[in-house]
């Protein structure tokens, strides 16, 4: 169907009664935000859930550091534009030990840069429910999970002994060695995502539009250069041509396209025609089979 | 949300273990080109993997979890998106294994229509039946039953007009609107997104077409209906009242009863957002401002009309139970309904077969994923409708006190004819005349442990004590009550939770009769001890744990129990052929390994005498 004509108010009012729902019941929830589109998306719902009153509770950043430096430049902006109650926490044990993507596996990194980081602070600040942008539409593990999701005392989902969950009464209540992550996004697909941000004019980082920049093909993926910390490999060419990103991560793993869409209308029709996932430029999910259930299960979001 | 969207249809594709329903949505995505090339990829490396084939196995599209591959099964519900271009689809593909039937009604909760699979071969199981039946019950009107693997019975017709008159037959008290019967071969991708000329005779759509054009009606009746989900207050000291209209419509000015108060109201203003609205209907999310300032929770309901709204402590109700743990009756969980969440105990369990017909009655307790018609007593007086009328609030979650998950679902189908609404009748004198002219509060000391620790002995010792202080006292004790008032009861899991029920309202009476009472009571299980502690005001409940190992106790064994106990003359013995939970958190503990009786009857002496 033409996705011009879809009538999102429904995903909207669901994801707002879910955030609500959260600030009604939970003891010391945090929102979680990686600056990317379904987090701009998720704190925008999260802003008209409250509306006129300010969001109830604080948003965190986990940073790795390696971050696109558009997006920390965005994230500074969002802050001050909205007001908004934001933490930032980076893992200082790997940030001691320079563990960047580099010199470490995917793997390693992830590991200690965005997993255990996200543990540590969620452990550090005491919050009990974490709220996250992640959507089922998104990768084949998440398509099986809750809404409001169990975790154990050390963040681990088991997806084999999940709660029921029935009609749009959620059960919050938590034993006391229990977390819980919360997704308002879950039904939403990329498309219901983008045509909101633009029914919205919810505001982007750049890199998700089109323009010329440096990268080189590394394994057939695109890998933009966005400072000079990047590592050229032997044979590796510096290109300047159109590209953009669907999915944004830490710079050296997510892999942009080739792309002149440089508006959202633009943005789109690509997305209503594409062959390719989203995640297909993710490189953190292909480290082995399964492995966005393997994160999860470890305490990834 | 339950708002009635033309543009999305959800459903579920349900039925028995095998008959192909992750198959059937991989096909169907596949075939409507809603899978990417690198999805298509991980498929085919993953069909080699796991199926030892070339060919892709569409139904790891839907078991996306390692297990699920490995054991070729759907354990958890999983959701798809798709869109054609007539509109979007969100499909719940739920397991088959009857141990999975709660992931099953996870995913149908939220359905608007299903689509029942059957295989040509095997015909209609008791999975069929019974996921037909919890449709029913859970209110989705509208089914498709999906003939699978027609290939396998060389498209043959008879086969297909038998299932389908049995099916009929099978459903037809069943509370469905629309019935539409479709031959397939999902391997094949016959009938699924187009017709095929392998199955001639059937002149009717392909599957994606019917649920292109199903009519999606899930509405809620008409009565407005509003619970608030959430209170803000501004620095003025101003109140928005936000949530989500569960039913009917509301305009700016309308006149309001807000339950369970009855207070009259009226809307002041309506937002969602920035926008000012002049009206909002089932679906929508808003904040409400109101014309009279007055205090109101989280919970309570807004309505137009009262007659919908039932204002009661106990309801009948289907239920449908999801934990490992049996339902017993007496037990108190925790039940949600809307915002509102409460105790409640289920005071009795009916049996229903998959006719809707009542098959016995009067069962004590319910298994993990058997259904029953249940009748429900709340700690409180509620609001709630009837599912038929409300989904929302004619519905309910259990969850377990100690664990906290939840452990059953219900629907509510009956207010009338409930012995409900004895009111408690207060006398004039209450407990705090009696305890100010005693001179001492009236409390209950609850001593829990193994028999033979040394609870009787220990709380003789202590009565004496506080007799001669000048207190009035009394002991209940579990043996001797056994002999009396309980002298009916065995040691099941039942007669102990029915033992220490009327245990603890006997402690309840005497405690308002301004008495100290010690309870002498093995009480095995904390869940019970737990729901004697609420009967009981903060305070008044001094649960003591006598703490012996069984070692000691064996070694012990004054009256010679634990040796008959372990020779099996004594069934349902605790310790040995009967759990016991120890207490997570008393008040206090006696270790009587440590210390001997006058020690422990000092100790407690000290701590308990200054709260009295």
């Amino acid at each position: 169907m033409n996705y011009k004509k879809l009538n999102y108010s429904y995903l909207e009012n669901q994801s707002i009664y879910i955030i609500r729902e959260v600030a009604a019941e939970a003891k010391n929830p945090v929102l979680l935000y990686s600056i990317g589109k379904d987090s701009s998306v998720l704190l925008h719902l999260a802003m008209k859930a409250f509306y006129p009153e300010p969001i109830p509770f604080p948003v965190l950043h986990v940073d790795t550091g390696w971050k696109f430096s558009e997006m920390y430049k965005y994230r500074e902006n969002i802050k001050k534009k909205f007001n908004i109650d934001l933490l930032v926490y980076k893992n200082a044990e790997g940030e001691k030990n320079n563990v960047n993507p580099f010199n470490h596996s995917s793997e390693t990194y992830t590991d200690i840069m965005k997993t255990q980081a996200l543990k540590k602070v969620l452990d550090k600040y005491n919050f009990d429910l974490a709220i996250g942008g992640a959507r089922r539409d998104e990768e084949k593990s998440r398509a099986k999970e809750r809404i409001f999701s169990i975790r154990n005392n050390k963040h681990s989902w088991d997806p084999k002994h999940q709660r029921p969950e029935c009609w749009n009464t959620y059960n919050l209540q938590l034993k006391s060695d229990q977390k819980m992550r919360v997704f308002p996004l879950s039904n939403w697909t990329e498309l219901d995502i983008w045509t909101y941000i633009h029914k919205e004019k919810i505001d982007l980082v750049k890199l998700y539009f089109a323009k010329k920049r440096p990268f080189v093909f590394r394994e057939k993926k695109i890998i933009m250069i966005d400072d000079n910390r990047f590592k050229l490999n032997k044979g590796e060419k510096i290109i300047h041509d159109f590209i953009r990103f669907r999915t944004l991560g830490c710079y050296p793993l997510t892999a942009g396209i080739l792309s002149k869409a440089n508006t959202i209308k633009k943005v789109l029709d690509e997305i209503f025609n594409s062959k390719q996932s989203e995640r297909e430029g993710r490189l953190i999910d292909k480290d082995e089979a399964s492995s966005m259930e393997l994160k999860k299960l470890q305490g990834y979001f | 949300m339950s708002s009635n969207n033309q543009n999305t249809l959800r459903f579920i594709t349900c039925g028995s273990v095998d008959d192909g329903k992750s198959t059937l949505m991989g096909r169907m995505l596949f075939e409507n080109n809603s899978i990417y090339k690198d999805q298509l990829e991980e498929l085919k490396s993953a069909s080699l993997k796991y199926s030892k084939s070339k060919e892709i196995d569409y139904s790891m599209l839907l078991d996306g979890l390692s297990s699920e591959r490995e054991q070729k099964i759907t354990i958890d519900v999983a959701y798809r998106y798709f869109q054609t271009k007539k509109r979007k689809f969100i499909v719940a593909d739920t397991p088959g294994h009857q141990q999975y039937t709660k992931n099953m009604i996870t995913g149908a909760s939220n359905s608007q229509l299903a689509i029942i699979l059957v295989s040509a071969k095997k015909g209609i199981l008791e999975q069929t039946i019974r996921h037909s039946y919890i449709c029913s019950l859970l209110g989705i009107k509208n089914i498709i039953l999906a003939i699978n693997k027609m290939d396998i019975v060389n498209f043959d017709k008879n086969i297909f007009d038998k299932i389908s008159k049995k099916y009929m037959k099978i459903t037809k008290n069943y509370d469905f609107n629309k019935i539409s019967i479709i031959p397939i071969s999902a391997l094949h991708g016959y009938n699924v997104v187009k017709k095929s000329k392998k199955i001639n005779w059937y002149y009717g759509p392909s599957l994606l077409s019917i649920l292109e054009k199903a009519s999606i009606n899930i509405k809620n009746d008409n009565n407005f209906a509003l619970p608030i989900q959430l209170v803000q207050t501004n620095k003025q000291n101003k109140r928005r009242y936000l949530g989500l209209v569960t039913g009917g419509s509301i305009k700016v000015k309308d006149d309001i009863t807000i339950f369970p108060s009855l207070t009259k109201n009226s809307i002041k203003n309506m937002f969602f957002h920035k926008k000012k609205l002049i009206q909002a209907e089932e679906g929508d999310v808003i904040s409400i401002e109101l014309n009279k300032e007055v205090d109101i929770s989280r919970g309570d309901i807004f309505v137009k009309n009262t007659n919908s709204f039932i204002l009661s402590d106990r309801f009948k109700a289907d239920l449908i139970w999801m934990d490992i743990n049996p339902a017993f009756i007496g037990r108190l969980y925790y039940i949600k309904i809307g915002h509102i969440m409460v105790g409640a105990q289920i005071l009795k369990i009916n049996f229903k077969d998959n006719n809707n017909q009542l098959k016995k009655d009067n069962i004590i307790k319910l298994e993990m994923n058997e259904l029953a018609y249940a009748e429900i007593q709340l700690e409180k007086q509620t609001s709630t409708s009837l599912f038929k009328k409300n989904k929302m609030l004619g519905s309910f979650i259990l969850i377990d006190r100690i664990n906290k998950n939840t452990i059953g679902i219900g629907m509510i189908r009956d207010h009338s004819n409930l012995a409900s609404n004895i009111f408690y009748s207060q006398s004039f004198v209450t407990k705090k005349h009696r305890n100010i002219a005693n001179g001492h509060k009236s409390k209950v000391i609850w001593f829990t442990g193994l028999s033979g620790a040394g609870k009787s002995t220990i709380a003789r010792k202590l009565e004496k004590r506080l007799f001669k202080t000048g207190m009035k006292t009394y002991i209940l004790d579990g043996d001797n009550l056994r002999t009396g008032i309980n002298k009916n009861l065995s040691f099941t899991e039942n007669d102990r939770i029915e033992n220490i029920r009327r245990v603890s309202e006997i402690s309840k009476l005497m405690i308002d009769a301004g008495i100290l009472v010690l309870v002498c009571l093995i009480s095995p299980y904390e869940n019970e001890r737990k729901t004697a502690k609420k009967l009981f005001k903060k305070g008044d409940f001094i649960e003591v744990y006598v703490k012996a190992s069984l070692k000691t106790l064996e070694k012990r064994d004054v009256k010679g129990l634990y040796k008959k106990a372990r020779l099996g003359e004594i069934k349902d013995f605790t310790g040995i052929s009967s759990p016991y939970e120890v207490p997570v958190n008393p008040n206090m503990i006696i270790d009587t390994e440590k210390n001997n009786i006058e020690e422990s009857v000092n100790m407690l002496f000290n701590k308990i005498k200054p709260i009295i």
